[in-house]
């Protein structure tokens, strides 16, 4: 699982590598002639908090376009994540992001379906905050979430041998209902492609989880934390096309 | 021209990222799911690894042939509520005496749909564990009640 999101993580960065050259030339930016850092030094702290701006720097809303078509491939899994978050200073971005699941899912002679949602909650530090950043709101921002998730289960036809007691049969999962948190760390690279409209790509990793009751099975699929493979952590990736409002500047 | 070949580029990467979503990884899980039982030495104050044999009551079928193990996996009926083992430990010197005893757990079996490519597994959810017969003298602690795919999970320690 780790190798495969390895190749795709390769993949969707050469694609924000590209659409970032490409939003470069499509948006007109006045760059600066003298040095930043030199220039910001020479400054006094009233003149840095005229050129940082208010704190109020734009509101994103965004929606992931990865998850949702990539459920006709992954055998049945559809998985949807909005978010929205504020830019303030352009250096932070608190973030509420929540998202839901549907999975039915065949497989022999068994019938699974399972359907959740999730919440996340949390904040990001942009790293890329320069005077030429600033004025196309690109950024790369690192963050952390407390996520909440609650996921809904059921079978039919799951069948399980024994050998050691000789014992065979075939049994139904009656529908049951957990709820798990975790933390998860996430990057994010956004770039404005026109006016308005950015293209983002996050990676995540996922780890701490545990369970608010005494677990007695778990889902295949935890939404909004992914499948269970052993690990103690888990991977997330998400490409995501985001609404900028607009903000006086 | 230029303009076109960049959207092909990307539309070409974000297909190909798409249909790698769809690979399924081979499965990482042991399906099989045991009780493991350690042993611990009261007297001195750490894990002991007793010289033992273990076989289902009623059944000469034996799972550990008088080896010294510092834990015991033991598979527990899938059909049953509850699932006893006869456990033979042999004494460390000529001074104390051989003891037997059954081990007897009351569990409630969980079928679980781990994952297309893993299948089904049995978990169990542990309610009493205790002794009859010889060495009831014994005490017996109950670490974790969730049996599942985790192969290095002690559920129960028996105090030697």
């Amino acid at each position: 699982m780790r190798s495969m999101y390895k190749y795709i993580f390769s993949l969707l960065a050469a694609v924000c590598v590209c659409t970032g050259l490409w939003a470069d030339e499509t948006i007109a930016v006045n760059t600066p002639a003298a040095d930043d850092e030199t220039e910001m030094s020479n400054m006094t702290r009233d003149d840095r908090r005229a050129l940082r701006g208010p704190a109020y720097q734009g509101f994103y809303l965004s929606a992931d376009l990865f998850n949702p078509l990539a459920g006709f491939w992954n055998g049945g899994r559809h998985e949807f994540e909005f978010s929205a978050d504020l830019g303030l200073w352009h250096r932070l971005f608190p973030v509420v992001e929540t998202g839901f699941m549907l999975q039915n899912e065949r497989s022999g002679q068994v019938s699974y379906g399972s359907r959740g949602f999730f919440l996340r909650v949390g904040a990001g530090y942009n790293l890329l905050n320069n005077q030429w950043s600033r004025q196309a709101d690109h950024a790369i921002i690192l963050g952390a979430r407390y996520c909440f998730s609650r996921t809904s289960y059921q079978a039919s036809g799951v069948t399980i041998e024994n050998p050691y007691w000789g014992e065979s049969g075939s049994y139904d999962i009656s529908p049951t209902s957990v709820n798990q948190g975790w933390v998860e760390f996430c990057a994010t690279v956004r770039t404005q492609i026109c006016k308005g409209f950015f293209l983002g790509l996050t990676g995540r990793v996922k780890a701490f989880k545990h369970s608010y009751e005494n677990l007695s099975g778990m889902p295949t699929y935890t939404a909004g934390y992914g499948g269970e493979d052993g690990d103690s952590f888990n991977f997330g990736l998400s490409f995501t096309a985001c609404y900028q409002f607009p903000y006086k500047r | 021209m230029l303009r076109t070949l960049r959207i092909g580029c990307l539309a070409g990467v974000f297909l190909t990222a798409l249909l790698l979503a769809a690979c399924r990884p081979d499965c990482s899980l042991s399906l099989q799911t045991k009780l493991n039982v350690s042993f611990w030495n009261d007297s001195l104050g750490r894990e002991s690894r007793p010289v033992v044999r273990v076989h289902r009551v009623g059944n000469d079928s034996i799972l550990y042939d008088s080896i010294g193990v510092s834990m015991l996996s033991l598979p527990l009926h899938d059909q049953q509520s509850s699932t006893d083992f006869e456990i033979q430990v042999f004494a460390s010197d000529t001074t104390r005496s051989d003891t037997t005893f059954v081990l007897h757990v009351e569990h409630t079996p969980l079928p679980q749909y781990i994952s297309p490519e893993c299948g089904c597994s049995m978990f169990h959810e542990l309610h009493k564990v205790s002794f009859a017969g010889e060495g009831t003298e014994k005490s017996v602690s109950v670490l974790s009640n969730q049996v599942t795919t985790d192969a290095h999970e002690v559920h129960v320690q028996v105090h030697l």
